[in-house]
């Protein structure tokens, strides 16, 4: 019976690594997509989404099946409820970065803000960095990186309010380029949530290890 | 122990009353039987004393022989744990000194076999050691990457090349794969091997380091229930980066070639066909072809200019100042920059000299200026800048115009490779500059490096040592 246990949540890890994995390559590609105006790569980024999907729906039935069959308890139960927790907020970083490819090929060809560029380009690695960080903080089960992960979101938020700032000082200048203006601002905001899914997942994370429900960086948000 | 030790006085006393028994009878056996010449047994010679004689002379020999037991099994019991002592220090794997003993000693042929044992086995884990070691310097210095997992999916080993393949540390002994892997497709090709207990095999691009690679999973059955799981992963970025350049090539001089030849011959072709009777087309036409030939023969300079390079490569050396040479190289390219209104800003000190072989550096700035205004926006602006330190000193040329993406900066020095096909065709040039540049630079034993972001602008920098040869 523990044996079967084992396995069958050893492969419900595997699986969600994997997830990780995917969106991990989901979110780099959709900002160096951004980046580098490239809309194959962005294209590319929007088909592979159903995989990510797919794969959180497996993990949703996995884990209900192990809850339904195995009755796990005390740190079992927490492994298995974290995987349901923060699989669906990594699916929605997913989704975020499919909304990133989505934004970088509707704005080919409009007009565009040099300095704007490089403050997302900043940000998009920021996130990335941020996201791999804390799949690894995950993995080995690490609370105290989860908590200096949390920490880092506040970049994110400073650079949003940034970011949004001199669009619209630009924008009030320029009329010509709104249109790329209020795309980056959607950019933006898109990084800074994935910055917030982070954080939850962090929250999981710490849950893994002490068994408490905690909330990191509450009140943040005010634009 | 107090137990032990009373078990072996009980021993001992054992021993010493049988001794003593058996002696006893044995002399009075021999009393009895034992006459002397004239008939008299010594049992009457000896008289009344005799029992008491008997048992006296019978307790000293059995204690005599109690204590010649003693000794010898102490001796024994000494050699015996020497060589006890011996044989557990090698299954410990340290090494003993060799036990020698008497030849008419009785443990002196199992001695000899322990000492030749130990001998074998010293030998045999030398052997294994200088294998095991030389194993794992040849895998740690394949250029293949290696990872072997047990088959808890735990990492039991892996290589230098992999960490390098994967662009993070692996070696993680001990460390569930799934929690050190990035990388998706790879992750699944072992998982599939977990699963169907088959080997499997892919070509997989991993993201963190740009690579392409040649995976194979196998799967290694060592007994009954126990396996192993091998990842091995060939770099073949080179291979496939090689592949489409020469792909690219052969396209891209073809393309380049055809393209005034198409327009030369059309409109020759057109002109001979009755054209050339109409004044105004047959000016036309020929500046058209004019135009086209001057185009060809651009590209044919840049070819050579790029074989000579290759041939020659001696320096003429002579002291420049910078600001004054980049400002009379500017001056040949006022009518362009006049036509899109581009600003250019020389941010050189006046005393700014430097070593160097003007006609190579020449060719390298008027090259990278000439790019730098080429993708441009109107009403662009670039820079340009000098620093120098101990060992080096650095050009170079900023612009804001169009920028270049991350996955083309480093293929923008290949020979006739055009960043955006589509827009770059009505701006000229031959698709060579960036890669005569390079050439050039590398000639001078420089270094040449690229920054830039799309929409943002470029950076070119380009370095030299202070001292040239």
């Amino acid at each position: 019976m523990r044996k079967t246990f084992n396995d069958e949540l050893k492969k419900l890890h595997v699986r969600f690594a994997e997830l990780g994995m995917m969106v991990n390559e989901a979110v780099f590609h959709a900002t160096n997509a951004f980046v580098n105006h490239d809309k194959k790569l962005a294209e590319s980024v929007i088909e592979k989404d159903y995989v990510i999907n797919g794969c959180e729906n497996d993990l949703e039935k996995m884990t209900l099946e192990l809850i339904a069959l195995y009755q796990p308890v005390t740190e079992d139960l927490r492994d298995v409820i974290t995987i349901l927790k923060a699989s669906s907020d990594i699916e929605r970083v997913g989704d975020h970065a499919v909304s990133i490819c989505h934004a970088t090929i509707n704005m080919k060809g409009s007009l565009r803000i040099a300095e704007i560029e490089i403050e997302i380009a900043k940000m998009g690695e920021y996130t990335c960095q941020m996201f791999q960080n804390v799949l690894d903080a995950y993995m080995r089960k690490n609370e105290e990186r989860a908590l200096k992960i949390a920490k880092d979101d506040f970049f994110l938020d400073e650079e949003l309010r940034k970011i949004r700032k001199r669009c619209v000082t630009i924008m009030q200048g320029n009329p010509k380029v709104v249109i790329s203006g209020s795309y980056y601002n959607l950019v933006a905001t898109y990084l800074e949530r994935i910055g917030d899914y982070v954080t939850n997942v962090c929250e999981w994370i710490v849950f893994l290890e002490k068994g408490e429900i905690v909330e990191l960086n509450p009140n943040t948000k005010q634009y | 122990m107090g137990i032990d030790l009373k078990v072996k006085q009980i021993k001992t006393i054992k021993i010493f009353f049988v001794d003593f028994f058996v002696i006893a009878i044995v002399i009075y056996m021999l009393l009895s039987i034992l006459t002397t010449e004239n008939g008299t047994s010594l049992k009457v010679l000896i008289g009344a004393n005799e029992s008491v004689l008997v048992i006296f002379t019978a307790i000293i020999l059995a204690g005599l022989e109690v204590t010649f037991r003693f000794i010898r099994y102490r001796q024994n019991k000494k050699e015996l744990d020497l060589l006890s002592k011996k044989l557990s220090d090698i299954a410990e794997g340290k090494k003993p000194g060799h036990v020698l003993l008497e030849p008419n000693d009785p443990l002196y042929g199992m001695s000899r076999t322990i000492n030749t044992l130990e001998n074998k086995q010293h030998n045999f884990t030398k052997n294994f050691t200088t294998q095991q070691r030389g194993y794992f310097s040849l895998i740690e210095y394949l250029t293949t990457g290696v990872m072997v997992l047990d088959q808890d999916r735990k990492i039991y080993m892996s290589n230098h090349a992999m960490s390098d393949m994967m662009g993070r540390e692996m070696n993680l002994k001990g460390q569930i794969y799934i929690n050190e892997i990035r990388a998706y497709d790879l992750s699944r090709l072992i998982e599939d091997s977990f699963s169907s207990h088959e080997d499997q095999h892919g070509e997989i691009r991993i993201e963190l380091t740009n690579k392409y690679v040649d995976a194979h999973v196998v799967y290694v059955p060592v007994s009954k229930r126990h396996f192993l799981v091998m990842a091995l992963l060939y770099d073949i970025t080179e291979l496939k980066e090689i592949e489409r350049m020469q792909l690219d090539f052969v396209g891209n001089v073809s393309h380049e070639l055809k393209t005034p030849i198409t327009a030369i011959t059309g409109f020759s072709e057109t002109l001979l066909h009755g054209a050339m009777d109409d004044a105004k087309a047959l000016k036309e036409f020929l500046a058209i072809i004019h135009k086209e030939s001057l185009k060809l023969t651009d590209l044919v300079e840049d070819i050579l200019s790029l074989a000579k390079i290759d041939a020659n490569t001696e320096l003429d050396l002579k002291e420049i100042n910078l600001r004054e040479y980049v400002t009379e190289l500017l001056k040949t390219f006022k009518p362009q920059i006049e036509k899109k209104k581009i600003k250019i800003f020389v941010e050189i000190s006046e005393d700014f000299f430097v070593v160097m072989d003007q006609n190579k550096l020449r060719h390298v700035i008027d090259n990278l200026i000439q790019n730098a205004i080429k993708y441009n926006n109107f009403q662009g602006k670039i820079w340009v800048e000098a620093t120098s330190d101990a060992k080096n000193w650095t050009i170079s040329i900023r612009d804001n115009g169009y920028g270049i993406s991350n996955d083309k900066q480093e293929r923008v020095f290949e020979r006739f490779y055009r960043v955006d096909t589509s827009r770059s065709r009505d701006s000229g040039g031959t698709g060579l500059g960036l890669s005569v540049v390079k050439e050039y630079v590398a000639a001078m034993n420089g270094e040449i490096k690229l920054e830039s972001q799309v929409g943002v602008g470029s950076k070119f920098i380009v370095r030299f040592p202070q001292t040239m040869k």
